[in-house]
């Protein structure tokens, strides 16, 4: 039941205290405010905050304070915001037209001017629920929109976003995300610690080399003021050289722990994650998944945790050691010489602001990239899936010469990417090479003023090739971070989601259902604003055998969906075995229906897995007896490997009755006490479906049952016959008793019939 | 000679001079002999007996009475199969042979099987590989290239010759590489000339301005030369994989049906995206640093072995044991990186199912069990890739030390020889920095062998489907045929998907031009196989089917399916407005056209009805049509294509029945003057049919007009005693019983 706080989320919006003065002055007693928006543009295409605010029987602006006052605003928005309350009972329609980038809503009223309201794309979903909800007041309807509508752009900056209600990944709240990547670290915090004392080891043992160098060139190869004597120089040669092996076994060590660690700790990581993700997956009801495509979602746990686990093993660990370098380095430059830092460090700000540049011109090109790429798979599939289309259209040529165009593309933002990379390569290694240019020459001048020893010069050429690499890395992480984070920020969306309530424990359990089923007022739908079923009564006693009868889309398969609880009802009741639904628990619900779907999903596996499939460790007796109840025994039994055939993807190497009758034992060897077929019998020739209809005969005995069929004559064995329309029942009764009625369902029954005559008319 | 009649080496053939084999139907050889060893039997049949020869008794033959054969078996075995000819004698004659035979001697079974039933053999003219001749390994597709036997030159070699209409450039590109990599070499002569002739003396002969502005000018030239070279590098190759993609789409498009069936889509399609890129990163990314990689580490190595010989030597010893052991490595990381494959596809797939089958996986309550397997897969990943990512850091950090010694020792006995006086510093500097510059290239020759079999396994899939077998449009010898009158004969048709397993046998049929034909029969008894063959999506195994009297192998392609209708359950539309979809088969026709097309369809009233009308976008990314307006639409499609022969493959069977009822008015109207085929579970759609053809068993059993099947009370009057039974209940009702059949 969120619908109201999504609609104080979405359809009130804090106004400024000044709206909502107003808005409380024109308040009338008993009116609530409904609806409060701004929009975000004026008819100038300019933004402007203007304030709607509809009440139950008023819709008021005001006017943002920066819109243009008097003759111009006359001129730039016309006199078509007026600043009285406009009460809707003058109001005569309200619709919203699209414009390029945006649109407005048109309040037409008696006896005045038109009232136009402009907004931008980002605003269109919201404005035109508006308008539905400002008709639905004005026809005196039950006020009814959708509060959750579906965002293409971002709300707080307006950006296109990847998918339909998705992340921005620009508006990521980082240091939250952060902390909660951190948070999966938590249990292994000791190897994390031990990774970062590693890491830490490794980068002073790094910064520590050139120190030796230094020492090297100027106490022993080139010795400055009085030279000390040869033996001398030739221990302290060994002694040095000794110690550079000594700092780089340290830092060998280092890198093998942190080495070790990390693929440890990443992969372990990772693998919690995606566990925690898809456990979650598993338990989200069907309303999550309505909104998303199954791609996406497999995305979000393959790619998106694979972004994390890069972030975790690439990026978060140098993000300190790169920190600590350039700490370091820019300590050890300033100590041996500061006024060649002073020479040298100008370049710095250059290579980070160029980066800097560099990564948003290039994460503008990547998205293009990515939206041609999209553009082109989509060709791709399209044309591999209509193939036969295509084949049978003869335009193979047509097909071929409409990939040149999203081919091209893909290359020509693929050609600007690489050039602008080569660009930005090409100046970074010249400001690079600048930089030890400087080293060289002012370095070197103030080594022949002998204010600077060579060694010291030396050590400082170096540590200026330590440094660039760090500086940029720094240049591009925000970006590696920004774009690992709206991963994260998916992956957590859905971990966020609440689950069905399997583990509620007030529940009450159900373990022996009888099947009797009863529909109070239940009014329903997908969208909330759009309800498929509206006040629906039905009872169905157990043991009853019940046909669903309607045109497509009435909301047969929703009865269905209802009473699984794959959705919860709007308004009204379902109670089982007269308890409510909702307080039923929910394991104890579903074990005891069986249903047959009218896509008859098979897992990869052998077909006695499939039947088996909600009864984990059914015996193979068992398991043929629900195949032959299920008339299926017979087929199983005449392929090669009977029942260890197996069904590959989606069920291929079975032919649709065949999947159609796995599916069938695969819903009795439960032996529920409610059976439901949702169209179970469409893409069944005559023949098998008579012999399944015995079956089910056999079977239905002592069992609720609901059938649902296009095929009018496959309900011929129902007991009672449920005709849906217009969300409600309309008509039940037996076969008989409805024929004589003459309602919906003789027509039904007549067209059918006539169906079979038409063509013979024609003809 | 034909692939079953092959010419008899000499020996052999004397020696079965004394048998009248003069007419031989089939004379092949085995690969194998008893026992399963290689060797080469000769199978011969001839009308009367069966001859076979092994080789170690060529001059006793085992014969056999075609007539004495009882039963002909063929039973496929791991590796190969057997043809058994069992006789009433006990005197079975055992044929062996490989896998890669495996299709020949399915055929030769069947024939030897008709033969003895004095029928005509009807042997195929040729037979498809569907194994590697030379590794006997499965073939990815029947006839297509072994992916294990290809040779690793001809990729590289197709792969380079992609950018021969751009060869002007990539030259350019080639010589630039080289210029900038030979100029890369200088900054550290420079810096050693810094450090000797003015860091180090008292009173130096050049000042330092020279050798500063000499690196400043040598940075410039580099700077532009690298933005060029990177230029004209993004610029050839993404040209390349352009064309690269393109052949790859152009041989998608005429790849014949079967190979959609048989490699799933998903494979198809990442070969598009997955694979094109893997090219992609090497032919733009890797290949053109061969090039200059391998020139910076001859330079380097000259450099440093004309500096100081004795100390390059030393330097360089780690490195040829090092090749060593990463190529030992490196095989360890393949098996690794291939079980990662296998177990993050196994992820995958179980992911795939259990997110897409999720309301399945609830109405079962198997949550927690499909978590329970995903946890044991995840794990299974997890503990494959800790391995993977640790062999690889032994390598790598044990490598990097070795590789590091050498810098080491430089220090010390170059520093002796500073000391003695038989070195200056800046050439130690020079040489250290030099030994720096070479590592990096080395790693990269190492790194770069992955991805180049990486690449190149992508290419060759992708040149797999270039070079698979495609559809033979504009065949030389092919019959134009612009025009024909629709008549189709069906002579001693015989078909299946997989050889020996046929699922139509001798299909004889004769159909006049715009004769409606209802198609009857079970489900999976061949229905949609038949009509496969009339658009060539198939062609037929045996046998021969005639379109206006011309064999439908010689028709022209084009012109054939150009008259060829197609309407199927479930209607595929393009993203596109539905005026686009109306002229798919038609691109150029007025919208006049698209109109009447629609309105024939019964489709008119609902697309005006819409907001957008004819612009409305279908497809995909359109949707919000239902089963029935999307229908209509493939309706008005076929009806503007203006077909000669007509498909309705189940056309109306997914539908409700209000809806189905202006379907059947428009379908009434497409039928009109067309040779039309029409499949329908339901029989009274068939009503209209001029004949009704029964299929059962994979032949046609009985033909005839709706009137004469019913009299003849055979397979389609029991079809519609049985659909009469299941519709009675219903009709009871109405007032007009008399339309159900």
């Amino acid at each position: 039941m969120n619908a109201p706080t999504g609609l104080r989320q979405i359809m009130l919006e804090s106004a400024p205290p000044s709206v909502r003065s107003r808005a409380a002055e024109a308040l009338g007693t008993g009116d609530e405010i409904l609806i409060q928006a701004s929009t975000d543009m004026g008819p100038d295409g300019q933004f402007q905050q203007h304030w709607l605010t509809v009440t139950r029987s008023l819709v008021f602006l005001q006017r943002d304070s920066r819109a243009p006052k008097g003759a111009a605003q006359a001129q730039a928005a016309g006199p078509q915001l007026p600043e009285e309350p406009v009460p809707i009972a003058t109001i005569t329609g309200a619709r919203t037209e699209p414009l390029v980038g945006g649109g407005m809503l048109l309040l037409a009223r008696r006896d005045a001017p038109t009232v136009r309201i402009f907004y931008s794309e980002s605003l269109a979903a919201r404005f035109s629920e508006i308008a539905r909800g400002i008709e639905q007041l004005r026809k005196g309807e039950a006020f009814q929109i959708n509060a959750e509508v579906e965002r293409l752009r971002c709300a707080t900056c307006a950006r296109l976003l990847p998918e339909r209600d998705g992340v921005c990944p620009a508006c990521v709240k980082k240091t939250e995300a952060l902390r909660r990547i951190a948070r999966y670290l938590w249990p292994y915090r000791i190897r994390a610690t031990i990774l970062a004392v590693a890491s830490i080891v490794m980068t002073l043992a790094e910064l520590a080399p050139p120190l030796i160098t230094l020492k090297l060139v100027d106490d022993v190869l080139v010795p400055t003021g009085a030279a000390p004597p040869m033996d001398e120089r030739l221990a302290l040669l060994g002694t040095l050289v000794l110690g550079l092996i000594g700092i780089r076994l340290i830092s060998w060590g280092a890198e093998w722990v942190h080495g070790w660690n990390t693929s440890w700790l990443g992969a372990q990581v990772t693998a919690d994650i995606r566990s925690e993700l898809f456990h979650r997956l598993e338990v989200l009801s069907l309303q999550f998944y309505d909104k998303r495509k199954v791609g996406t979602l497999i995305s979000r746990a393959t790619r998106d945790v694979g972004m994390l686990q890069d972030y975790l093993v690439d990026g978060l660990p140098y993000l300190i050691t790169n920190t600590l370098m350039i700490v370091g380095i820019l300590c050890a430059l300033l100590w041996m010489s500061p006024s060649l830092s002073a020479f040298v460090l100008f370049t710095v700000p250059l290579i980070f602001l160029w980066g800097l540049v560099f990564w948003r011109r290039l994460r503008n090109l990547f998205n293009l990239w990515s939206q041609s790429w999209a553009k082109l798979t989509e060709r791709t599939v399209e044309t591999l899936t209509g193939i036969r289309v295509v084949k049978a259209f003869a335009q193979e040529q047509a097909e071929i010469a409409r990939f040149a165009e999203p081919n091209a593309r893909v290359r020509d933002i693929a050609v600007r990417t690489g050039v602008n990379e080569a660009v930005f390569f090409s100046v970074i290694t010249f400001i690079t090479g600048i930089g030890m240019l400087i080293v060289w020459l002012f370095g070197g001048q103030q080594v022949l003023e002998q204010t600077m020893t060579l060694g010291a010069l030396l050590a400082f050429y170096s540590y200026m090739h330590l440094f660039y690499g760090p500086l940029q890395w720094f240049a591009q992480v925000n970006d590696q971070m920004t774009r690992a984070f709206a991963g994260a920020e998916r992956v957590f969306e859905v971990i966020d989601t609440r689950p069905e309530s399997f583990e509620d424990p007030s529940a009450q359990p159900l373990p022996q259902m009888r099947g009797h089923i009863h529909f109070r007022n239940v009014t329903f739908g997908y969208d909330k604003s759009k309800p498929v079923l509206t006040d629906l009564n039905l009872e169905l006693h157990p043991g009853e055998m019940v046909g669903l009868v309607g045109r497509s889309g009435v909301g047969k398969t929703t009865i269905v969906n209802l009473i699984m609880r794959f959705y919860d009802v709007d308004h009204g009741s379902i109670e089982i075995d007269g308890v409510d639904i909702r307080n039923l628990n929910l394991t104890d619900l579903r074990r005891q229906i069986g249903i047959v779907l009218q896509e008859p999903m098979l897992f990869s596996g052998t077909v006695a897995d499939n039947i088996g499939y909600g009864k984990p460790g059914a015996t193979l007796p068992e398991i043929i007896q629900a195949a032959r109840t299920a008339n299926a025994h017979n087929f199983i039994v005449a392929h090669e490997d009977g029942y260890d055939t197996e069904v590959g993807e989606k069920g291929s190497g079975l032919s649709g009755g065949e999947c159609q009758r796995v599916s069938i034992a695969r819903a009795i060897l439960r032996a529920p006490r409610v059976l439901i077929f949702d169209e179970a019998t469409a893409s069944v020739d005559v023949e098998t479906e008579k012999q399944m209809q015995q079956a089910f005969t056999d079977l239905n005995a002592g069992r609720t049952t609901i059938a649902i069929a296009h095929r009018l004559s496959t309900l011929r064995d129902a007991s009672r016959i449920v005709v849906i329309d217009n969300g409600a029942v309309a008509e039940q009764g037996t076969h008989q008793e409805l024929m004589d009625e003459r309602g919906i369902f003789f027509d039904l029954v007549q067209v059918q019939n006539a169906v079979s005559k038409i063509i013979a008319i024609t003809d | 000679m034909s692939a079953f009649v092959t010419t008899l080496p000499a020996d052999i053939d004397s020696a079965i001079a004394k048998w009248d084999i003069s007419a031989p139907v089939i004379q092949v050889s085995t690969d194998m002999v008893a026992g399963s060893e290689f060797g080469t039997a000769w199978l011969v049949v001839t009308h009367t007996q069966v001859l076979l020869i092994s080789p170690n008794a060529i001059d006793d033959p085992r014969a056999l009475a075609l007539d004495a054969v009882r039963e002909v078996t063929n039973e496929p075995r791991v590796g190969g199969g057997v043809l058994h000819l069992a006789s009433d004698a006990d005197d079975t004659i055992e044929i062996l042979y490989s896998n890669s035979l495996a299709d020949r001697f399915a055929e030769v079974a069947e024939a030897i099987s008709r033969i003895k039933a004095g029928k005509t053999a009807n042997l195929p003219v040729t037979v498809e590989a569907t194994h590697c001749h030379v590794c006997h390994r499965l073939l990815p597709s029947r006839g297509g290239q072994c992916p294990a036997c290809i040779k690793k030159t001809d990729t590289l070699r197709r792969l380079m010759r992609l950018f021969i209409p751009y060869r002007g450039k990539a030259l350019l590109m080639v010589g630039l590489t080289l210029f900038t990599s030979i100029l890369s070499l200088a900054p550290p002569y420079i810096t050693k000339r810094i450090i000797d002739d003015v860091l180090t003396v008292t009173a130096p002969a050049t000042d330092l301005y020279v050798f500063a502005s000499l690196l400043l000018g040598l940075n410039i030239v580099i700077m532009f030369a690298d933005v060029i070279r990177r230029w004209l590098n993004n610029w050839v190759g993404f040209r390349a994989i352009e064309d690269l993609r393109a052949d790859l789409f152009r041989a998608l498009q005429f790849l014949p049906i079967r190979s959609f069936n048989k490699r799933k889509m998903g494979s198809l399609v990442s070969r598009m995206n997955n694979d094109s890129d893997l090219v992609e990163d090497y032919l733009i990314f890797d290949a053109p640093f061969v090039l200059s990689n391998a020139v910076i580490i001859v330079g380097i190595l000259s450099i440093l072995m004309a500096m100081n010989w004795q100390l390059a030597l030393l330097v360089l010893l780690p490195i040829p044991p090092i090749i060593f052991g990463g190529s030992l490595v490196w095989a360890r990381m393949q098996g690794f990186w291939r079980r990662w494959s296998i177990h993050w596809a196994s992820l995958a797939t179980h992911l795939n199912e259990s997110i897409g089958g999720i309301r399945v996986v609830k109405a079962f309550t198997q949550e927690a069990r499909e978590s329970a397997r995903f946890d044991g897969r995840n794990h299974a990943l997890r503990d494959v890739s800790v391995s993977a990512e640790r062999s690889w850091l032994v390598f790598f950090l044990v490598t990097n030390f070795f590789m590091g010694l050498g810098a080491y020792f430089v220090w010390y006995f170059g520093g002796r020889k500073i000391l003695a006086g038989d070195l200056q510093l800046g050439e130690l500097m020079a040489f250290i920095a030099y030994l720096w510059m070479l590592y990096q290239p080395l790693r990269w020759f190492g790194d770069f062998y992955s991805f180049m079999v990486r690449a190149y396994a992508g290419a060759e899939r992708i040149f797999e489907v270039i070079d698979g077998p495609s559809e033979p449009f504009d065949k030389p010898g092919e019959i134009a045929m612009p025009e024909v009158s629709g008549a189709i004969r069906f002579n001693n048709v015989a078909f299946g998907y997989d050889p020996g397993k046929m699922i139509l046998h001798d299909v004889n049929l004769d159909i006049k031009p715009g004769e409606m034909i209802g198609l009857v029969g079970k489900s999976g008894v061949g229905k949609s196989t038949l009509v496969n063959l009339i658009t060539r999506f198939y062609d037929a195994s045996r046998g021969q089917l005639l379109i206006d009297d011309v064999d439908i192998t010689r028709v022209s392609l084009a012109d054939l399916r150009g008259q060829i209708g197609y309407v199927a359950q479930q209607s595929f539309l393009f993203n596109g407005s539905i005026a686009d979809n109306i002229r798919y088969g038609r691109p150029d026709a007025p919208m006049a056209d698209v109109i009447r097309a629609a309105r024939a369809a019964n489709a008119h009233e609902f697309i005006v009805a819409r907001d957008d009308g004819y612009d409305m976008l279908a497809g995909e990314l359109g949707g919000k049509l239902s089963g029935g307006e999307k229908q209509r639409i493939a309706i008005a499609r076929a009806i503007l294509h203006d077909p000669r022969i007509l498909i309705l493959d189940e056309a109306t069977s997914s539908l409700d029945t209000p809806t189905e009822k202006k379907i059947q008015e428009a379908i009434a109207r497409l039928v009109r003057g067309r040779t039309t085929f029409a499949i329908a579970h339901r029989l009274s759609t068939l009503r209209s049919a001029d004949r009704l053809v029964v299929l059962d068993g994979g032949s046609v059993e009985e033909v005839g007009t709706h009137a004469e099947l019913m009299a003849q009370k055979g397979i389609f009057y029991r079809l519609v005693q049985t659909q009469q039974a299941s519709s009675a209940v219903m009709a009871q009702g109405t007032t007009e019983t008399s339309n159900h059949e």
